[in-house]
C-alpha cells in the first residue's frame, strides 16, 4: 500500500483518520527497523509506537527535502538508536572485535572449521550475528540488506556522507561473514 | 587483480556498484581462484537470507495501539514561518541586550554608590558645633569646611545660640502638620526609614576630657543602654596625674547603634566632655536597595522555574544543564541576598565614631571661638609655658646625666693636672 499526497497533507494539518492510515501503511517497516535493531520484541515495539508518536507530533515541520519514507525511517532508526544507547549505559560488554578475534559464533553450529557451515546457515544465526553488530553498522546493514534502501537514502537516514555508508556496509558485512562462517582463515588472502 | 584487491571490491561487486572494467576483472579474477569465487557464493547466500529478514509483520493492534495513545495529544502546532521565527529572535536579542544594559548600569551605580559611600565626607556633610554666638562656629576642620559652616550660618541670619539640630526641627514640623491635620511625614525620621526610605547614617565625634574614666564610662553606658555595641575600641597614652603633661591618655571607639536611638545618643555623647566638632554624613541607598530586591525575586521565580524543569529532564545531558543552570542562579541569589543583609544591617544601625583626649585642665581645653585678644594673650602664654618646660626639661637632662657629667669632668680635670705638671717641669730643665 503506497500512501497518497491527498491523506500526507490531511494527516499534516492534524487529521487523526489520515495519519492512522499513514500508521497502518508503514507499521511493518518501522516495526520491522526496531526488531532488526534493538532484537526484542517487546523493545521493538515500544520504540515503533514512540516513532509513531514522534511522527504525528513533528509532521507540521515535514518540509519534503527528503521523501517521506526517508523521513520516517530516519525517525525509527533514532529511535532505535536512542534505546541501544540507553541499554548500553546500563550494560559492560565486551567489544565486538575482541569476542569475534576470539572466534566467538552467536550459536554453536557442531560444524567444524573444515565443512562448509554456509549451508546450516539459518535466519536465526544471521538475527543474531546482526545483533552482534556495532550499531552503525547495524544501522546501514539494516537499511541496505534487509530494507533495500540505496545509498543515498542511507546516507539520508543516518546523516552520514556516502563513503562513509559505502564503508559501514562493506565493514558490517565482513563482520557478518565472520561470525556467521566462523572461519576466519577464509579472510586472511588465501591467494596471495 | 589479486584476491586482496577482490575482498575490497566484494560489496560493491555485490551491489552492482562497479564500473564494466571493474566487474570484468571481478569476474575474471573468480575464474582464476576458486576460493574467492567462494568466498562470493558465500557472501551473497548471507545476503539472501538477510534479505530474508524483511518479511517482519508488526504485532496485532499495533495500529490501534498507537491511536489510543495519540488520543489525548493535542493537533500538533504548525511551525512559525522563517520569518516570524527571525522576528522573535531579533526581539529576544534585542530585550537580552536591554537586560544585559540595565543590569550594567545597575551594578556600576552599586559600585559608584559604594565609592560614594567610602569617601562619604564629601557629601552631605555637616557640621554642628556648640557655641555661645549668634552664628555658627566650630572648631577644628579645614577652611573649607569652615567656609561651608559660614554659608549655611549666612542662610540662618538670626539663628541664636546653640545650631538648630535636625532631630528638633523634623520634630517641630510634625507638630505643625498634626496641628495643621496632616498625617506626619517624619514619623521615625531617626531611623530615616520614612515610607521605605533606606538611609545609611554616621558620625563623628570629637571630645576633650578632664575626668577621662568617668565621661569613658558614661560613652560605654550610653552605647550599651541604647541597645547598641561597640565595634571595636583602643586607648593608648598615660594618665595626666602620673605625667604631670597637658595631654595625657585618649581613647577611639566604633559604636554601631539602632538607628532610631543614634541623635540621643549622640547627645548624650556629646556631654561627656568638652565637644571639639562633629561631623555626620549620611548616605541614601533606597532606590540601590530596591533595585537589588527586585533583581533578588526575579531570580528566585526563575529558580522555581528551572528547578521544575529537572523533574521533566529524562537524560543525563539535559539533568547536568539544568544543574549548572540552577547552580549559576543560586550563586547570584546568594550573593544578592548577602547584599540586601549587608544593607540592611547597615541601615538598622549607624555607625558613631567617637574619640576622647584626657587633657590636664580646663585651661588646656580651647576655647571654641577664641577672640583675637584670647589668641594673644594664649599664644604669649603658651610660649611662656614652653619655655618653663623647656628649662624644666633640661635640668631633667642634667639630673639623669648627673654621673656621666660627673666622670667626663673628673677624666677632663685629671688629664688636665696631668698635663700641667708635666709642662712645669719641662720648664725647670
Amino acid at each position: 500500500m503506497q500512501l497518497d499526497e491527498f491523506t500526507l497533507q490531511r494527516a499534516i494539518k492534524g487529521d487523526k483518520q489520515a495519519f492512522e492510515e499513514i500508521v497502518r501503511i508503514y507499521q511493518d517497516r518501522v516495526y520491522g527497523i526496531s526488531l532488526r535493531m534493538l532484537s526484542n520484541t517487546h523493545e521493538a515495539e515500544d520504540c515503533a509506537q514512540e516513532t509513531f508518536i514522534k511522527i504525528y507530533r513533528n509532521l507540521p515541520r515535514f518540509e519534503k527535502r527528503s521523501s517521506f519514507s526517508t523521513w520516517v525511517y530516519r525517525i525509527a532508526m533514532n529511535c532505535a538508536l536512542d534505546m541501544i544507547r540507553k541499554k548500553k549505559a546500563q550494560q559492560n560488554t565486551d567489544s565486538l572485535e575482541e569476542m569475534v578475534d576470539q572466534g566467538f559464533a552467536p550459536v554453536e553450529t557442531g560444524i567444524g572449521p573444515e565443512e562448509s557451515a554456509i549451508n546450516e546457515l539459518t535466519n536465526d544465526l544471521v538475527k543474531e550475528a546482526i545483533a552482534l553488530l556495532p550499531e552503525d553498522q547495524r544501522a546501514v546493514i539494516v537499511l541496505r540488506d534487509i530494507n533495500g534502501r540505496t545509498y543515498e537514502e542511507i546516507a539520508d537516514i543516518t546523516g552520514a556522507n556516502l563513503n562513509t555508508v559505502k564503508s559501514r556496509i562493506s565493514r558490517g558485512r565482513q563482520q557478518l561473514r565472520k561470525m556467521l562462517l566462523n572461519n576466519t582463515e577464509l579472510f586472511e588472502f588465501p591467494c596471495v | 587483480m589479486d584476491c586482496r584487491k577482490f575482498l575490497e571490491q566484494l560489496d560493491a561487486f555485490i551491489d552492482g556498484e562497479l564500473t564494466p572494467g571493474a566487474k570484468a576483472a571481478m569476474e575474471n579474477h573468480m575464474n582464476n581462484c576458486p576460493e574467492c569465487k567462494k568466498l562470493y557464493e558465500d557472501a551473497k547466500e548471507i545476503l539472501m537470507k538477510t534479505n530474508e529478514l524483511n518479511d517482519v509483520k508488526a504485532p496485532e493492534g499495533f495500529t490501534d495501539a498507537v491511536m489510543e495513545k495519540l488520543q489525548n495529544e493535542p493537533a500538533p502546532k504548525k511551525p512559525l514561518p522563517k520569518w516570524a521565527k527571525w522576528t522573535i529572535g531579533a526581539a529576544a536579542g534585542f530585550v537580552g541586550v536591554c537586560v544585559l544594559g540595565v543590569g550594567l548600569l545597575a551594578g556600576g551605580s552599586l559600585l559608584f554608590g559604594a565609592k560614594a559611600y567610602d569617601s562619604a565626607t564629601t557629601e552631605s556633610m555637616t557640621y554642628y558645633s556648640t557655641g555661645s554666638t549668634t552664628s555658627a562656629s566650630m572648631v577644628g576642620g579645614t577652611a573649607a569646611d569652615k567656609d561651608m559652616m559660614m554659608n549655611a550660618a549666612a542662610m540662618d541670619a538670626g539663628a541664636t545660640a546653640d545650631m538648630i539640630m535636625p532631630e528638633p526641627m523634623e520634630a517641630e514640623v510634625a507638630m505643625e502638620e498634626a496641628e495643621l491635620g496632616f498625617a506626619s511625614t517624619t514619623a521615625d525620621t531617626s531611623s530615616g526609614e520614612q515610607y521605605g526610605l533606606k538611609i545609611i547614617r554616621n558620625g563623628d565625634v570629637n571630645l576633650q576630657s578632664i575626668n577621662f574614666d568617668q565621661d569613658i564610662a558614661s560613652i560605654e553606658n550610653a552605647i550599651k543602654a541604647s541597645g547598641g555595641y561597640v565595634l571595636s575600641s583602643s586607648t593608648s597614652g598615660q594618665p595626666v596625674s602620673e605625667t604631670g603633661a597637658k595631654w595625657g591618655r585618649d581613647a577611639n571607639y566604633t559604636a554601631k547603634i539602632p538607628a532610631q536611638a543614634f541623635y540621643s545618643v549622640v547627645d548624650i555623647i556629646k556631654e561627656c566632655g568638652t565637644l571639639q566638632n562633629y561631623y555626620e554624613y549620611s548616605d541614601d541607598i533606597t532606590s540601590q536597595y530596591y533595585d537589588t530586591q527586585t533583581r533578588l525575586d526575579a531570580y528566585h521565580k526563575q529558580y522555581e522555574k528551572i528547578e521544575a524543569l529537572l523533574d521533566k529532564a529524562d537524560n543525563l545531558t539535559d539533568i547536568i544543564t539544568i544543574q549548572q543552570e540552577l547552580t549559576e542562579l543560586q550563586y547570584k541569589i546568594d550573593s544578592l541576598t548577602g547584599q540586601i543583609k549587608k544593607w540592611d544591617n547597615q541601615v538598622s544601625y549607624s555607625t558613631l565614631y567617637i574619640y576622647i583626649q584626657e587633657v590636664r585642665d580646663p585651661s588646656v581645653i580651647k576655647d571654641v571661638d577664641p577672640t583675637l585678644g584670647e589668641r594673644i594673650k594664649e599664644g604669649f602664654f603658651d610660649g611662656v609655658n614652653d619655655i618653663i618646660e623647656g628649662g624644666e626639661d633640661v635640668i631633667v637632662w642634667f639630673a639623669s646625666s648627673a654621673l656621666s657629667i660627673v666622670i667626663v669632668v673628673l677624666i677632663i680635670g685629671a688629664a688636665v693636672l696631668i698635663i700641667r705638671k708635666i709642662h712645669l717641669r719641662n720648664k725647670k730643665k
